[in-house]
């Protein structure tokens, strides 16, 4: 449970943002203060599970899309290893597959901070508004699915206990798989005639549905988002004007030393602002019970 | 004026009449029981009240509910006035968290976001189940599932509750709660109930009015002492009364001064019933501890099973069974008790090898065949007809031995269905045969008599014994106490992951206060180790 609330559209729309700048904004200085940031925010709402597993999957990833890039873009002037041919890899390849992947590891740590704050059951509100059966069908999903391999699970269990005796070979496998399958589909499907009876037993489809749940847009929710709107609007006013973005072809047109300190810069820093703030006056109510309740 | 109303109502569903001429009244604010053996059409006949659950098929007479025609009730008014709850507590859930299930209804029917939420408040207060609002239905225990289906029901403020053996599933101290709150809600809120239900001894109790079923026709209905008074007489009846009335009925027959007196269905007025007559009553002294020891049969046989030191968690935080020692003879009959929790299941599927301890030792002897049978038949079940599924890997017909095994379990009319249409009871029969097929040296079922009504409940122990006496060893779990003190020869209380005691029945039950069978709660005064009807009948030479 969380003390600070934004109106999920609020959430959702500063989350798109960052997304998308993440991936606009290619100029080193711009995207190391994101990913400062980003990694920050996530430091304070607490990691979620299987962070650290995902971050490594994505730095894999990354590592991947940085070699092939180098491997099969041939643009650039600086050339660095002949390949075949005419071909060179170029130092502006690895560095653009440097940047590309790198963006993919923000929009990771964008979405896995979006996860923290949003539920999906905030995510379905604003989605049941427009397509109520929609939003239906997949918070039944959310029940069936992990229902469904649980008993898949169980039925994988028996089948291997059952057939131990048997010899074990490719064919054999297949087959002891497709039976469990079978098993579990037709259970379910038996199963499901229930919850549709069940369903139209309790007015499914009597009249227009609505919800339980509701969210108020509150004056802070009008603050953030006008905030959010105006710093982004100079960021992107900085991409036209000034240089956030960066070229890499064919030669790079960024160096360390040119510090972007501009309004847009300025800007763009401001836009990361407001959701650590919240979060951390958050995080310092629950520090303040914690150590009260410590030294009590 | 009555609230139901079926008149000669009669339901062919080709090429079987389910239902014949039922003509039946029901108040308002009335508790009714409907009994019954499978397939007497007491489901269908609760279905006919639901317009959205009407079956198909061909109908003589009608059904009304305040004097309107069910199929004629607009879909808001079917919807709301009239709730249906089913058996399976998990597969009528639709949704993921408790509080979206039970605003489920309220969104269906366009109610405004402010009232979903009053209604809800209003019910999980009176539910009591605030503290799991926010959880996933998947984590909640069967009766935690079940008084969410009930609550997900009543907030649409219903008049007419149709329950569909709505316990079978859950253990007896759930099903004894989910009761209870259904006495309330008919007590305190005058809704009017109509139940089909098995735990006949935990029910009888608490309604006005009963109706016994057979083949589609009433037999019986009226008041619960009427009805009671009449079923005793009737060769099938008399299996679905309450231990206690049965007591009654045998110590009526011997005492004259009892026999003009109401019949007891409960364990309190059963006491009453023993105080009057408490003169003519031999009362037994407190026996001995007989340990197993002592004269137990198996104890010479083979060791075919044994364990020491076993260990099973899923997790650190919580370990499912602690440092369990055991050993299985050939030819035992087994049942383990205990609550929810208490690892019955783990503790099976470890002695059978479908899950692997995580630390300890098990030992079965070599080549030894053990068939496992989950609590949900289904499981077992992947081919499209019976006999199919009767067929080892290699057959083309049925073999001698195990048409032998049909005939025995009588389901050769179920040969050519398919396994999803059979009864519960049928499909557990025909999951025990397909294990039987394999010629396993010890059977082990989880919770074999879910759901079975009280004469299936007899005739399968029958089956059970007759396979034992040809050699088979058995072991069951239960939450049938009743079904563990008749049947078993050895009974195991699991408790806090460990076993707590193994003894013969006789012993645990006349230890335990209130875990215990019925009929030992009624005579605990006078015979301590009496814990079923037939050493009732012994020592009281009834």
């Amino acid at each position: 449970m969380r003390i600070t609330k934004l109106h999920p559209i609020t959430y959702i729309l500063y989350y798109v943002i960052l997304t998308v700048f993440a991936f606009l904004f290619t100029n080193p200085y711009y995207s190391l203060s994101l990913g400062i940031f980003i990694i920050i925010l996530i430091k304070i709402q607490g990691i979620p599970k299987g962070f650290k597993v995902a971050v490594k999957g994505f730095m894999i990833m990354g590592i991947s899309i940085t070699i092939i890039n180098s491997l099969i873009s041939y643009k650039g002037d600086t050339k660095l290893l002949h390949l075949f041919g005419n071909n060179f890899m170029t130092f502006e390849a690895i560095m653009y597959g440097i940047v590309v992947a790198f963006s993919l590891i923000l929009m990771f740590l964008v979405f896995s901070s979006f996860n923290q704050v949003v539920s999906y059951q905030e995510l379905l509100y604003i989605f049941s508004k427009k397509f109520p059966v929609v939003s239906l069908i997949m918070i039944m999903a959310l029940r069936f699915v992990p229902m469904l391999s649980t008993r898949l699970e169980e039925i994988i269990k028996l089948q291997s206990f059952e057939n131990k005796h048997l010899k074990k070979g490719f064919v054999n496998k297949i087959k002891g798989l497709a039976n469990s399958l079978v098993t579990m589909i037709s259970w379910a499907l038996e199963e499901s005639m229930i919850t549709a009876k069940s369903m139209k037993s309790r007015g499914y489809k009597t009249a227009k549905r609505t919800s339980y749940l509701s969210y108020k847009i509150n004056r802070i929710d009008i603050i953030f988002i006008s905030f959010t709107i105006m710093s982004s609007i100079l960021s992107i006013l900085g991409l036209i004007y000034g240089n956030a973005r960066i070229e890499f072809y064919p030669r790079i047109g960024f160096s360390f030393s040119q510090f972007p300190l501009d309004i847009y810069y300025c800007s763009f820093l401001l836009l990361l602002l407001p959701l650590i703030y919240l979060e951390s006056k958050e995080e310092m109510v629950w520090h303040k019970i914690a150590t009260k309740n410590h030294n009590s | 004026m009555s609230l139901v109303k079926f008149e000669n109502f009669s339901f062919i569903s080709p090429p079987k009449e389910i239902l014949h001429d039922i003509n039946l009244e029901i108040e308002e604010g009335d508790f009714v029981l409907f009994c019954g053996p499978s397939g007497s059409g007491k489901t269908t006949l609760l279905s006919h009240l639901k317009k959205e659950l009407i079956p198909v098929g061909k109908v003589k007479g009608k059904v009304t509910f305040n004097s309107i025609n069910i199929k004629d009730l607009d879909d808001n008014q079917s919807a709301t006035d009239i709730g249906f709850l089913f058996q399976n507590p998990d597969n009528q859930l639709v949704t993921d968290t408790v509080i979206q299930e039970i605003a489920f209804p309220l969104e269906n029917i366009g109610m405004p976001t402010e009232d979903i939420r009053n209604r809800i408040a209003e019910m999980t207060a009176f539910f009591g189940i605030e503290n799991i609002l926010y959880k996933n239905v998947n984590e909640l225990s069967g009766g935690q599932k079940q008084l969410v289906n009930l609550c997900s029901l009543l907030v649409l403020k219903p008049k007419l509750l149709l329950l569909d053996e709505p316990t079978s599933q859950l253990d007896p101290i759930a099903s004894y709660d989910f009761l209870t709150i259904l006495r309330r809600l008919n007590e305190e809120f005058s809704i009017t109930i109509m139940i089909n239900e098995h735990s006949i001894d935990n029910i009888f109790p608490f309604v006005d009015k009963v109706v016994f079923l057979k083949d589609g026709s009433i037999k019986y209905f009226d008041d619960t002492q009427t009805t009671v008074k009449n079923a005793i007489k009737d060769d099938l009846f008399k299996f679905y009364l309450p231990d206690v009335s049965k007591v009654n009925f045998l110590l009526s027959e011997k005492y004259p001064e009892i026999k003009d007196d109401e019949i007891a269905v409960s364990i309190r007025e059963g006491r009453k019933v023993l105080n009057k007559i408490e003169n003519n009553l031999k009362v037994f002294p407190k026996k001995e501890k007989v340990l197993l020891t002592d004269n137990y049969p198996f104890f010479n046989n083979e060791t075919i099973i044994s364990s020491s030191g076993l260990y099973f968690a899923y997790a650190k935080e919580h370990i499912i069974l602690k440092d369990i020692d055991f050993s299985l003879k050939q030819g035992e009959f087994i049942g383990i008790i205990g609550g929810n929790g208490a690892g019955k299941t783990t503790f099976i599927q470890l002695l059978s090898g479908l899950l692997k301890p995580i630390k300890g030792k098990i030992s079965r002897k070599n080549d030894i065949k053990i068939a496992y049978l989950y609590q949900n038949p289904i499981i077992h079940f992947s081919k499209e007809k019976v006999v199919d599924e009767l067929l080892l890997d290699d057959e083309k017909e049925l073999s001698e031995d195990t048409k032998e095994l049909i005939k025995f379990f009588n389901i050769e009319y179920l040969l050519n269905q398919n396994p999803y249409d059979c009864s519960g009871g049928e499909q557990q029969k025909i999951a025990i045969i397909k294990a039987m097929i394999k010629k396993p040296d010890v059977l082990i079922l989880d919770e074999p008599t879910k759901g079975f009504d009280p004469v299936s409940k007899y005739n399968f122990a029958k089956e059970l014994q007759n396979l034992q006496s040809n050699g088979l060893t058995i072991i069951i779990t239960s939450h049938d106490l009743s079904f563990v003190a008749n049947y078993c020869y050895r009974c195991i209380m699991l408790f806090d992951g460990g076993i707590q005691v193994d003894n013969y029945p006789k012993e645990i039950f006349s230890e335990n206060n209130f875990y215990t069978t019925f009929i030992n709660r009624l005579v605990k005064d006078y015979i301590p180790d009496g814990i079923i009807l037939k050493d009732i009948k012994e020592k009281w030479d009834l």
